[in-house]
């Protein structure tokens, strides 16, 4: 999920961050005060849940969160998921802060994408299957929307990555089925509990 | 408020402990060691995998271009330094991990020629000067001493890098305190605008 340090040329570098520093900012406006401690709390989940990493066939899965953290926060991931990162990166070497802005940028903005998508449909489902299925595909959704945006921030730096690209694809499809059952399961729990959260 | 971000929090634990607790990395790593007159090494993905048959990038400064070596199908590598210098290894997977471990000059066998800078300022090597004859030919001798040391140090050395690719707890926990002060900072801040 996090692309490292020296990898990216400067021309995505330069781009990447600045769209991310827009999103940052723009989550920092809209996020309120009665937002900050959910936000703290999606960003500690997204800082732990992808440093656990789950062995599957060859390689190894981790939740990225990024659909949940998206869906329940609207703008705000941006800043949440920047924190997360930033402390990924200095704590465990994960990604890198040169490579900030295009990490950010890739798990983020499919979260705010899902917010748009899906939180009128959350709304309106009101039995359990319908809440879970809805919370699989917002899940599975976010995941592959981030693995499109690191295989195109790949093919951008380097057109000889195409085939890696797919193969990026390929190899998240255990990552959207795992992390869209957890976002379903998820989701099911907290429209029983707390339904205002969708309203809001 | 404050109950439906406890709740989001119970949902979250919930979620994590149905996960094994097997923490590993996700990443390439590599690592290298002077081994007689050979630098040695290996690329592997911490918590599984070899870096297999794959390209790895040799950076010394004293060389116009950049060598690539390919690792052995266990991931391990063997490269034949030509200069006493810093020697730089760097992988660059195409998925977008990377990973570089530097050799430093000092480690190298003084019987190498040094690099070129470094020619000038330091003398060539002599024998130390001592009571009685030394029992072997000096350089002989440094390059005896140098493999058994090696020999010994290069599983240390292992262990050092093993020991630190892995996931910490108290990282962990001090990455969640940054960000609950982080975020406290934030809503402090915040909560003075409303009230001003």
């Amino acid at each position: 999920m996090h692309i490292a340090d020296g990898i990216v040329t400067l021309p995505v570098l330069a781009g990447s961050t600045t769209l991310a520093l827009a999103g940052v900012a723009i989550g920092l406006a809209r996020t309120k005060y009665e937002q900050i401690p959910q936000t703290a709390v999606l960003s500690a989940s997204f800082f732990v849940a992808s440093l656990i990493h789950v062995p599957i066939g060859p390689g190894q899965v981790h939740l990225v969160l990024n659909g949940l953290a998206g869906l329940i926060l609207g703008w705000s991931v941006f800043p949440a998921l920047l924190i997360a990162l930033l402390l990924q990166a200095i704590l465990f070497g994960y990604g890198g802060v040169t490579v900030l802005g295009i990490n950010t940028l890739n798990m983020a903005l499919p979260g705010v994408i899902c917010f748009y998508l899906f939180r009128a449909v959350l709304k309106n489902c009101q039995t359990r299957p319908a809440v879970f299925a809805s919370g699989f595909i917002l899940g599975g959704a976010a995941i592959a929307g981030s693995a499109v945006m690191i295989a195109a921030t790949l093919y951008l730096t380097n057109q000889e990555f195409v085939e890696v690209a797919g193969a990026i694809l390929l190899a998240h499809i255990p990552i959207i089925i795992v992390e869209g059952a957890m976002t379903g399961a998820a989701l099911v729990f907290l429209k029983k509990v707390s339904p205002q959260i969708f309203n809001q | 408020m404050p109950n439906q971000t406890k709740r989001i929090v119970l949902t979250i634990i919930a979620a994590l402990l149905l996960l094994p607790s097997s923490v590993l990395a996700h990443k390439v790593k590599l690592f290298a060691a002077v081994k007689g007159e050979k630098i040695e090494g290996f690329g592997y993905y911490p918590g599984g995998g070899k870096y297999m048959s794959s390209p790895i990038t040799v950076f010394a400064p004293t060389d116009q271009q950049a060598t690539t070596i390919h690792s052995k199908e266990d991931g391990s590598f063997s490269y034949t330094p030509s200069k006493r210098c810093d020697h730089l290894f760097v992988i660059a997977t195409q998925d977008g991990h990377r990973a570089e471990f530097r050799v430093a000059a000092a480690s190298l066998p003084a019987t190498l020629p040094a690099a070129e800078a470094a020619q000038i300022a330091s003398p060539p090597p002599q024998a130390p000067q001592l009571n009685s004859p030394p029992p072997a030919a000096p350089a002989e001798l440094q390059q005896m001493i140098d493999q058994a040391v090696a020999r010994h140090i290069v599983p240390l050395q292992e262990d050092i890098a093993r020991y630190e690719q892995r996931v910490r707890l108290h990282d962990i926990i001090g990455g969640i305190g940054y960000i609950v002060g982080l975020f406290g900072l934030g809503a402090f801040v915040l909560g003075r605008k409303k009230q001003g």
